[in-house]
């Protein structure tokens, strides 16, 4: 009898632990419910969401929600700013002009004052009535200077709620076209609850409970999604007649492109703004998928990538020599080689096709360029980049051996391709271009510094003025590190001074915008900063399994931009929500 | 090379029963449509999602245990004792069964060194399903150099291959009359 008794002491031990173990390990459930179950003032089950009723989308978050913080435009979870959090106006592409949101009209009353009305009966998720005092604070934050927006200050004197439904801003100097973008792309925030917030929560903190004015809030998050669950009382369903259909809104963090691939072949997800290869044999092949156009570039178009060349380095630092760079550059091998025609070849400017109005054909045939091998090969001899050594590749002027290096971020599987592609046609007039693939973060912080010979770029998106790209080509000063524009460290002073020029014209003002661009144009032409590559795509493939009446070229569908990601919902993604029809129906 | 090929058999798995069939989900640990909770639907729920990323560790694994247990009856069978009581007359099936008992024990030992590798090494298998995992989590905390994080999940793996090895040496008293015999106070 003495043995089992001892056999069983131990066993008991490992039971005792089993139970221990899975109790450890299934904390995180119970953790997740609570999040869940908080904000729970929805549907009779609060776990289940019915298949017909809700949008599953992805494209945007690439890891988990890391806040709900409307000030970090770049890293908010899918949907804080635009459908949580509103702007004061939105921006129509199509239109090219700016629709009142929360604000009911806006105007110069004159040469330095701009007044704004905001809509009467909008309300914050928590009840309390939003007011002029909300705006007012908001641009107020701006003067923090790790605020995004902090360079309004610059030119922007103040700001004053002169009553509950009027704001009033003072200028120093009026910088019409920066002043719509930010009308636009501001989330406005409630003072009664931001107002207590130290700098370092406004910037850095994560917002768990986030408070807005948007037809949606935050439900639910993961670490693979976020949830949105839509309010009832939104002010817009009234006041603008307009009515988000999807109850719910699941976005997915995305690990792989082929993960997407898989959840949309699958039906379980509605709209993917990932770049999937091949999805012109999916579009074609009827299995139930649709893009904007229905034949190449399938895509609208969100941003041009560029070459871009440091400028501080020899041989860059020569125009001649960006030139023939860019004439030896075959951009149709890359649409049609690396893109299987998912994206359009960038025109001379670059500017993108929705600026199409901007373009001085004059200036482009005049000093335009286009992929010509031999012309390429000309411009160098004729530049004194001649092949002393006779390996088929110039030298410097001085006869020193000529070799960049193009650096595309690791992973990025189409700008690989496209990097290789473009070494390949610089070879063949005679420059030597070696692709190179640092992991992302090394490559900003070399980027940043100017320690590069030749990176491709994109990091500015379609906006309400052709002013935000040319800032990004010329902004001076350079400064120790170039975070956001001007990567090549490209100097000209008159440039700089005609974008702010362009800055300044009113944004109703057509043909002197076009007269200022048309300046800066030939600058840009003559000079080449930056090589306009292709016209990157605004990738949204949807499945018409749940939901129908996807924009598309197509007479009759809606013309909005079909997509989710960050400061887009400003400009289409939020009315796409609104046409959407049930398919079942 | 396991490694290779358990990525290519999930991604056929993913494919073929998740897009083809569609019997399986492709991504996520849980349905997207729910959320977490204490229900028979939500644990259902789970295991349809862990269904096709297990399937897929699993029939690379089992090969390779499969060899390694045939390996060791065949060295149980050619030992003395079953020489000795196949001379006895014993019928084979009783000495098949003393065999086995013998030849489980390194397994059982393997098993446990396994667990931390598998913790880790299941990383592949989490980015082909989606799966949120401790390895697609590492993953993201490298890439976001977020070292706090990283120093969480190795404490986790740490401790789940403690608790694992405590346990297999638990068991070890079960399956293995030695280790009670000397427990008793008896030597082996």
């Amino acid at each position: 009898m003495r043995k089992p008794v001892r056999i069983m002491i131990p066993l008991l031990a490992a039971g005792m632990l089993a139970v221990g173990c899975t109790g450890g390990g299934s904390t995180p459930a119970p953790q997740g419910s609570g999040t869940a179950g908080a904000p729970s003032a929805g549907p009779a089950n609060p776990n289940a969401m019915p298949r017909n009723e809700t949008l599953y989308t992805s494209g945007t978050q690439w890891g988990p929600p890391a806040n709900f913080n409307p000030i970090r435009e770049w890293d908010s979870a899918t949907g804080t700013k635009g459908l949580v959090y509103e702007t004061l106006f939105h921006f129509d592409p199509n239109a090219g002009k700016l629709t009142p949101w929360v604000a009911e009209s806006g105007g110069w009353t004159d040469d330095t004052t701009y007044e704004l009305k905001i809509r009467k009966g909008v309300k914050w998720s928590d009840g309390t009535p939003f007011t002029a005092k909300d705006v007012a604070f908001t641009f107020g934050l701006g003067k923090m200077e790790t605020i995004p927006y902090h360079n309004v200050w610059e030119w922007l004197k103040n700001v004053e709620a002169t009553d509950d439904q009027t704001v009033k801003f003072t200028f120093s100097t009026a910088n019409h076209q920066e002043w719509d973008f930010n009308l636009y792309n501001r989330a406005i925030v409630p003072e009664h609850l931001w107002g207590k917030l130290s700098e370092e929560d406004v910037l850095n903190g994560v917002n768990e409970n986030p408070v807005g004015t948007g037809a949606y809030k935050f439900s639910s998050h993961d670490q693979d999604r976020a949830v949105l669950t839509k309010r009832d009382d939104w002010w817009g369903k009234t006041v603008l007649n307009m009515d988000p259909k999807p109850k719910y809104i699941v976005d997915i963090v995305n690990t792989s492109n082929e993960v997407a691939m898989g959840l949309l072949l699958q039906k379980g997800m509605d709209l993917s703004n990932n770049f999937l290869p091949g999805v012109a044999n999916l579009v074609k092949g009827n299995f139930g998928l649709t893009t904007f156009y229905k034949e190449p570039p399938y895509m609208l178009s969100a941003n041009t990538a560029w070459l871009v060349p440091n400028t501080t380095k020899k041989p860059m630092d020569d125009a001649v020599f960006r030139k023939a760079l860019a004439t030896s550059v075959d951009t149709r091998k890359i649409v049609e080689g690396v893109y299987g025609n998912l994206v359009k070849a960038a025109g001379p400017t670059g500017l993108l096709p929705q600026w199409d109005q901007f373009v001085d054909q004059n200036v482009v045939s005049q000093s335009g360029f286009s992929y010509d091998k031999d012309k390429a090969k000309k411009l160098l001899a004729d530049a004194g980049y001649k092949d002393r050594d006779g390996d088929g590749l110039v030298e410097n002027k001085d006869g020193s051996k000529l070799s960049l290096t193009l650096m595309v971020p690791s992973g990025w599987t189409d700008w690989m391709e496209a990097a290789r592609s473009i070494a390949a046609s610089a070879k063949e007039a005679g420059i030597s271009v070696t692709p190179d693939f640092p992991d992302y973060n090394a490559l900003v912080e070399k980027r940043g510094k100017g320690d590069f010979d030749l990176v491709i770029n994109n990091e500015r998106q379609l906006s309400n003025t052709p002013f935000t790209y040319y800032q990004y080509v010329f902004q001076l000063p350079v400064q120790k590190v170039q975070n956001t524009v001007n990567f090549g460290r490209y100097e000209n002073k008159r440039a700089w001074e005609l974008v702010r020029k362009l800055d300044q014209v009113k944004t109703d003002d057509i043909a002197g915008m076009k007269a200022a661009v048309a300046e800066i144009e030939k600058i840009h032409l003559e000079e080449l900063p930056v090589i306009p590559l292709w016209y990157n795509g605004l990738w949204a493939q949807s499945s018409t399994s749940t939901w129908k009446n996807w924009p598309s070229s197509e007479q009759g569908a809606p013309k909005y931009a079909p997509v989710m990601w960050r400061n887009w919902l400003e400009m289409g993604g939020f009315e796409t929500l609104t046409q959407l029809q049930p398919a079942a129906s | 090379m396991r490694r290779y090929f358990g990525r290519w058999l999930a991604v056929l798995l993913a494919w073929g029963f998740g897009v083809i069939l569609g019997i399986f989900p492709v991504a996520g640990g849980y349905s997207f449509s729910t959320r977490p909770n204490w229900s028979l639907d939500f644990m259902l729920d789970l295991l349809h999602h862990w269904a096709l990323p297990f399937a897929s560790l699993f029939l690379v694994a089992l090969g390779g245990w499969a060899i390694g247990m045939r390996n060791m009856i065949i060295y149980e069978l050619e030992s003395d004792y079953a020489n000795y009581l196949s001379a006895l007359g014993a019928p084979q099936r009783l000495i098949r069964r003393y065999a086995f008992r013998n030849a489980v024990l390194p397994q059982i030992t393997g098993l446990a060194l396994q667990l931390g590798v598998l913790v880790a090494g299941a990383l592949v298998t989490e980015i082909v399903f989606s799966y949120p995992g401790l390895g697609s989590l590492i993953l993201k905390a490298v890439q976001n150099q977020d070292f706090f994080l990283l120093q969480g999940t190795f404490l986790f793996i740490v401790l789940g291959v403690l608790i694992a090895n405590f346990i297999i040496d638990i068991v070890y008293v079960v399956v293995d009359p030695r280790t009670r015999t000397g427990m008793a106070g008896a030597s082996a």
